[in-house]
């Protein structure tokens, strides 16, 4: 009998590769499969680039005022000019006041294209306080009117699309700072709970439903009304974050603690005990590991909520504030009917956070149904 | 309460490898908000019994008897309400397992070990045949990577898996090849005692009667003793030298297995075997279901007296009123019914 399941099956190369793959290559072959997740990690990938490199993707400073560039819609992108392919570039624009309204308006001068460069020097910055440069990203050369504004401009002249970069930065980390307050708390309360159940287990649970059941836009602003209004806007951002927190730490503790329990009435778990393993050891090499990409999965399902959160507060004016630049205040900045009649084109970080929300939930999906690559 | 005279720590019949005397299991039942404690689930009450070195024991019984359960106290998965539970180590030293704490039980965990009726929740996922076979060596310090590596190898040839397989995770198996998986593990540090719970029951037939032929091999090879837990009746005659029948956390009759299904002693155990199919004299296997009337109590609220009496069809006043001890009746059996020498029951081989 031995003999006859020894001389099993040829060892078959491709078979093997996936029967000793290591858990997280069986995890990313399953994530990968997930079209839509994977388009999110890269499109999280690319904005958190942008995020991190802000002075250098952004083509001008964030609050770099142009008295003569008001208003100004998204410059077109062109490619042809007189019928002759130029490669990509743009017009300058002619600005007009209308003498009776008193409204302005550009117009295109088709006389002259003026190519978009990459790695075109403009306003001077400092690289991470390494060094300094004048590098970004893209641009045009010209004069100080001969502009690219690929999201127009606000009421100052303002480049929308390099405030949305700086934003990304500030509402990005603002998530991802949350999320790792709400972890910490999460997992040690979750995993107290898990571990210890009885009256702590219960008395974690109570806790938890009465944060959640507490209407989280109240409870935020009652918050954040408390911080006064002359604090360092670094300082109210910090609070802020440690605010998001304390409410969204509650669904990942759940999480940590569901594992927790279902791990711990595992047979290789107790298998593991018989064997004489240590609960330290059980804890590292038989749980955590198993956890990890369950907890992944969940950090990154709750970073929207911690942006919305963000926004949410920052647009109601209670949040973040200028100087500082987030998606919610520059929403703020565009809370008035005139610019969405007039310069809709000011709404776009709400896209931007549409966008990234949805990003980190389908990310977060995909990552969910990976997390177990050896359930069915 | 224990019919067996309780010994001190040095006397243990020569050729006892485990005594378990008096064993008691409550579950709490928790409730309420605060997890208060509302009553017990009475998993095990009063199970004494002796396995001699070199024996199988089987151990059967409806789902939810408690056969699980005293597996699991006697490798000390649990600790235990009350109770002696005492173990001949290799040295013959003898240790009572009911009072060492999770830290002392460490060393003796080699000696002792449990395969698992899942084949896919009782191995790691994420570990490999050798990190999963390796583990007790790596945790009890036996062996550098080299020897443990050779000894993995070496295990599972012996349960006769390829050694080529030692860098595969467990998916890469069929469950009867897990189930072998997990005797290598438990045979890793030669122990001289195994748990088997259920060990082949989510096993298709062919493959289950391999890997009890394995099983057995394996006992002759290394002088192992077993305790061998199923529900299966036909198993545990084809493979166990004495029987224990359960019901309730308790025994209610423990015999040598051809005593056992030629003149079972206790209505339960009579019961059990009715229920059994079987071989029909023209050779196709009908079944000739006379199944157990009712259902197994609630351990959390047992019925006085003998615990079986709801369901017993020889069920008199005094069975309500008065618990019948585990008593040792002609021929050395054990059974536990008042009227065990009056009834003349029916057993499997007729
Ligand atoms: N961890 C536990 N907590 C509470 N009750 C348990 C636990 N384990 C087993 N029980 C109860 O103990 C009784 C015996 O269970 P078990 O030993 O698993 O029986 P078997 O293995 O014979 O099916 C059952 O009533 C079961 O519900
Ligand atoms: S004691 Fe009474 S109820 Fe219990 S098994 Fe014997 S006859 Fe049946
Ligand atoms: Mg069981």
């Amino acid at each position: 009998m031995t003999e006859q399941t020894l001389a099993a099956e040829p060892i078959n190369a491709k078979k093997e590769d996936l029967y000793s793959a290591k858990p997280w290559q069986l995890i990313w072959r399953r994530f990968s499969k997930h079209i839509l997740a994977v388009i999110s990690l890269w499109f999280l990938l690319i904005l958190a680039f942008c995020a991190i490199f802000a002075e250098f993707v952004a083509p001008y400073e964030p609050f770099k005022v142009e008295r003569l560039r008001t208003m100004a819609p998204p410059t077109g992108i062109h490619l042809f000019h007189e019928g002759q392919f130029v490669g990509p570039f743009v017009y300058a624009m002619e600005r007009t006041r209308d003498p009776e309204t008193t409204r302005v308006s550009y117009e295109p001068d088709t006389s002259e294209p003026l190519p978009i460069r990459l790695f075109v020097a403009s306003s001077d910055y400092s690289f991470f306080g390494l060094f300094k440069t004048d590098i970004h990203l893209f641009g045009v050369e010209g004069g100080r009117r001969d502009q690219i504004n690929l999201m127009g401009t606000d009421d100052l002249g303002r480049d929308v699309f390099s405030r949305l970069i700086h934003g990304a930065r500030v509402s990005l980390s603002a998530g991802l700072v949350g999320v790792a307050f709400a972890f910490v708390l999460g997992l040690t309360l979750g995993s107290i709970s898990g571990y210890f159940g009885g009256w702590i287990d219960g008395a974690i649970q109570r806790l938890m439903e009465l944060i959640r059941s507490i209407p989280t836009i109240p409870l935020w602003m009652g918050l954040a009304a408390a911080l006064p209004v002359v604090w360092d806007p670094l300082i109210v951002y910090v609070l802020i974050t440690f605010i998001l927190a304390l409410i969204g730490w509650t669904y990942l503790a759940r999480v940590v603690r569901g594992q927790f329990l279902a791990l711990r009435n595992e047979d290789y778990v107790l298998a593991a005990r018989l064997s004489g393993a240590s609960e330290y050891r059980i804890i590292t090499k038989h749980m955590l590991p198993s956890m990890t990409s369950y907890i992944i999965a969940a950090l990154t399902l709750a970073v929207p909520e911690m942006i919305l959160g963000e926004t949410a507060l920052s647009f109601l004016g209670l949040g973040l504030r200028p100087p500082v630049v987030s998606w919610g205040v520059l929403l703020q900045d565009a809370q008035n009917l005139r610019s969405i009649s007039l310069a809709p084109w000011l709404l776009a970080p709400g896209g931007a956070v549409v966008l990234t929300v949805l990003a980190f939930n389908f990310l977060g999906d995909g990552l969910r149904d990976a997390a177990d690559p050896y359930g069915q | 309460m224990s019919e067996l005279p309780i010994p001190n720590h040095a006397s243990l019949p020569d050729d006892v490898l485990f005594s378990v005397r008096g064993l008691k299991k409550y579950f709490p039942i928790q409730a309420g908000w605060l997890k208060k404690h509302v009553g017990d689930v009475k998993a095990i009450d009063d199970v004494s019994l002796d396995i001699k070195k070199g024996e199988t024991l089987g151990l059967v019984g409806e789902s939810g008897s408690g056969k699980s359960t005293v597996a699991r106290l006697m490798l000390r998965a649990y600790d235990l309400t009350d109770g002696q539970i005492l173990f001949r180590r290799s040295n013959n030293e003898i240790v009572d397992l009911s009072k060492l704490t999770d830290r002392e039980m460490r060393p003796l965990r080699a000696e002792m070990q449990m395969i698992f009726q899942d084949p896919y929740s009782s191995l790691n996922p994420r570990m490999t045949l050798l990190e999963l076979v390796g583990e007790p060596m790596v945790i009890h310090g036996v062996g550098n990577a080299g020897e443990i590596k050779d000894r993995v190898a070496e295990l599972l040839k012996v349960v006769g898996l390829r050694p080529e397989f030692i860098n595969r995770y467990p998916h890469a198996f069929s469950g009867g090849q897990r189930q072998r998986i997990g005797i290598a593990r438990a045979l890793a540090l030669n122990p001289s005692f195994i748990a088997a719970d259920e060990a082949v029951s989510a096993l298709d037939v062919s493959v289950a009667a391999q890997n009890i032929n394995l099983l057995q091999d394996l006992q002759e090879q290394f002088g192992l003793t077993y305790l061998f837990i199923t529900h299966d009746l036909g198993m545990v005659e084809h493979i166990a030298d004495r029987v224990g029948v359960m019901y309730l956390g308790r025994l209610m009759e423990v015999a040598p297995t051809e005593l056992l299904f030629s003149k079972p002693l206790h209505p339960y155990t009579e019961a059990l075997m009715a229920a059994v199919p079987q071989p029909d004299p023209r050779g196709n296997r009908t079944r000739k279901r006379v199944p157990l009337k009712g259902e197994i109590a609630n351990a959390a609220n047992p019925p006085s007296g003998c615990s079986f009496h709801p369901r017993c069809p020889y069920a008199q006043a005094k069975c309500s009123a008065e618990v019948p001890a585990l008593r040792t009746v002609a021929g050395g059996r054990q059974v536990r019914c008042h009227f065990a020498e009056e009834l003349s029951l029916v057993g499997a081989v007729a």
